[in-house]
């Protein structure tokens, strides 16, 4: 599955011209295999539940964006990884990793990337990834921590709002 | 003893009780797990940070240095020296610094991953002209042998990271990696007059400093690269790396 969706995202990305082209043409198969929702909540920790419903819906639209942004902003320019599959690893009945190693064209450097997955009502969705060791949504995890500590929801929404507005005027 | 090995393990040593006063303790798990998802990412430690003020500064201070220095000096490197001759490059340095990987991987029992390190290094500098071409990425044994640092060793011994630190130009380390960072300078062939082992002070120190500087200036539109990419999408840059830096060194250690 991990690989008719990687594959489903690479060739949509590689065949976009702009990265606004893959951010809207890779949002619904993005959308499809990985659990959004948990990958929000999961990544803004407890202080989750004190945002009020608006402030959650607003917080993952935006999160959501700038993860697609700036990941589609990288794959401009570059070439077509190659990708080794490796065997799916268990982990209880309604988990699994699949660990990877992508290998860029043009770099002689390859590196470990691992898919967690967690089997959901409408099926197993991806709800981490693990590049080198390093967790994303527990990167984003310790980012978000300190924001909200300070500042709560409305300070989240606004560092969410000012790194889109820069990540958009940086790249021209 | 003047075998500076052994200064360094003291240092170490001495060093790794600093690293007791970070915060341990994992938060009290209140956290509820509606749906099925248990929080997993709730029992990762609270990073050892104490100072995390002198680090920030630091981190601005890296970063403006990166973006008015280090990334035009990458820039214009990387247009003149193309992308087959900088990895060339990158891969002759990786090759000298056999050694260091040797004695690291052997230094943590790991024999057979010692054993790669030298079928590589045999592979590299004969098929690969003294190392410019890594031709043992063709032989599935001798592929992604993870490399071995002193760091990691000290860690291995099961010495604890230590506080976070932010060095000026260097960027992200700790209290043990800059032990360890020590440790590799002094196994590193291309180090090894600084030590005593080549004794006409100028002529080494030359040779010295114009191979670090090439190792530097070569790896620059590599580093400035990472950097940019980590940062992009980062909504504190700071945190984000300061968590890549800490996950990714504890993972190598388990590897």
């Amino acid at each position: 599955m991990i690989r008719t969706a990687t594959e489903e995202v690479l060739s949509i990305a590689y065949s976009s011209h702009s990265s606004e082209a893959i951010a809207t043409r890779v949002r619904p198969t993005l959308d499809r295999y990985f659990a959004f929702d948990i990958v929000t909540r999961q990544a803004m920790g407890p202080g989750w539940r004190g945002f009020s419903p608006a402030d959650q819906k607003r917080a993952s639209q935006l999160f959501g964006d700038l993860i697609v942004r700036t990941y589609s902003n990288r794959v401009i320019g570059t070439q077509r990884p190659r990708i080794e599959y490796g065997a799916v690893v268990n982990i209880g009945s309604d988990r699994c990793e699949l660990p990877t190693r992508v290998r860029p064209v043009s770099s002689n450097e390859s590196f470990a990337v691992v898919y967690r997955l967690l089997k959901l009502p409408a099926g197993w969705r991806i709800y981490d990834i693990v590049i080198e060791g390093v967790s994303f949504v527990a990167n984003y995890r310790a980012q978000f921590a300190e924001i909200i500590e300070k500042g709560g929801a409305p300070a989240v929404i606004r560092a969410l709002e000012s790194k889109l507005a820069s990540a958009s005027s940086s790249q021209s | 003893m003047n075998n500076p090995i052994f200064w360094i393990l003291f240092l170490a040593f001495s060093l790794s009780g600093c690293a007791t006063s970070g915060k341990r303790s994992a938060p009290p798990p209140n956290y509820s797990s509606r749906s099925n998802t248990t929080d997993e990412f709730a029992n990762g430690q609270k990073a050892n940070d104490p100072f995390i003020r002198f680090n920030r500064t630091m981190f601005a201070f890296n970063d403006t240095l990166t973006k008015y220095a280090l990334r035009p000096i990458a820039r214009g490197y990387a247009k003149i020296v193309p992308r087959p001759v900088r990895n060339g490059i990158t891969n002759a340095f990786d090759n000298a610094q056999f050694p260091v990987r040797f004695v690291n991987c052997v230094l943590q029992g790991k024999l057979k991953r010692s054993a790669q390190e030298t079928g590589k290094f045999v592979v590299n500098s004969v098929a690969g002209v003294g190392g410019l071409m890594r031709v043992s990425d063709h032989v599935p044994s001798l592929d992604n042998v993870p490399a071995e640092d002193f760091g990691l060793t000290l860690g291995v011994w099961g010495i604890p990271a230590g506080p976070y630190l932010v060095v000026p130009l260097l960027g992200p380390s700790g209290c043990r990696d800059l032990v360890g960072f020590a440790g590799d300078y002094v196994i590193y062939p291309l180090n090894w007059h600084a030590v005593g082992i080549i004794h006409h002070a100028f002529i080494s120190n030359t040779i010295n400093g114009a191979l670090s500087g090439t190792r530097t200036v070569n790896g620059l539109p590599k580093t400035v690269q990472d950097y940019d990419q980590m940062t992009a999408a980062a909504v504190d840059p700071y945190i984000a790396i300061r968590d890549a830096y800490i996950s990714n060194r504890a993972a190598r250690i388990k590897k």
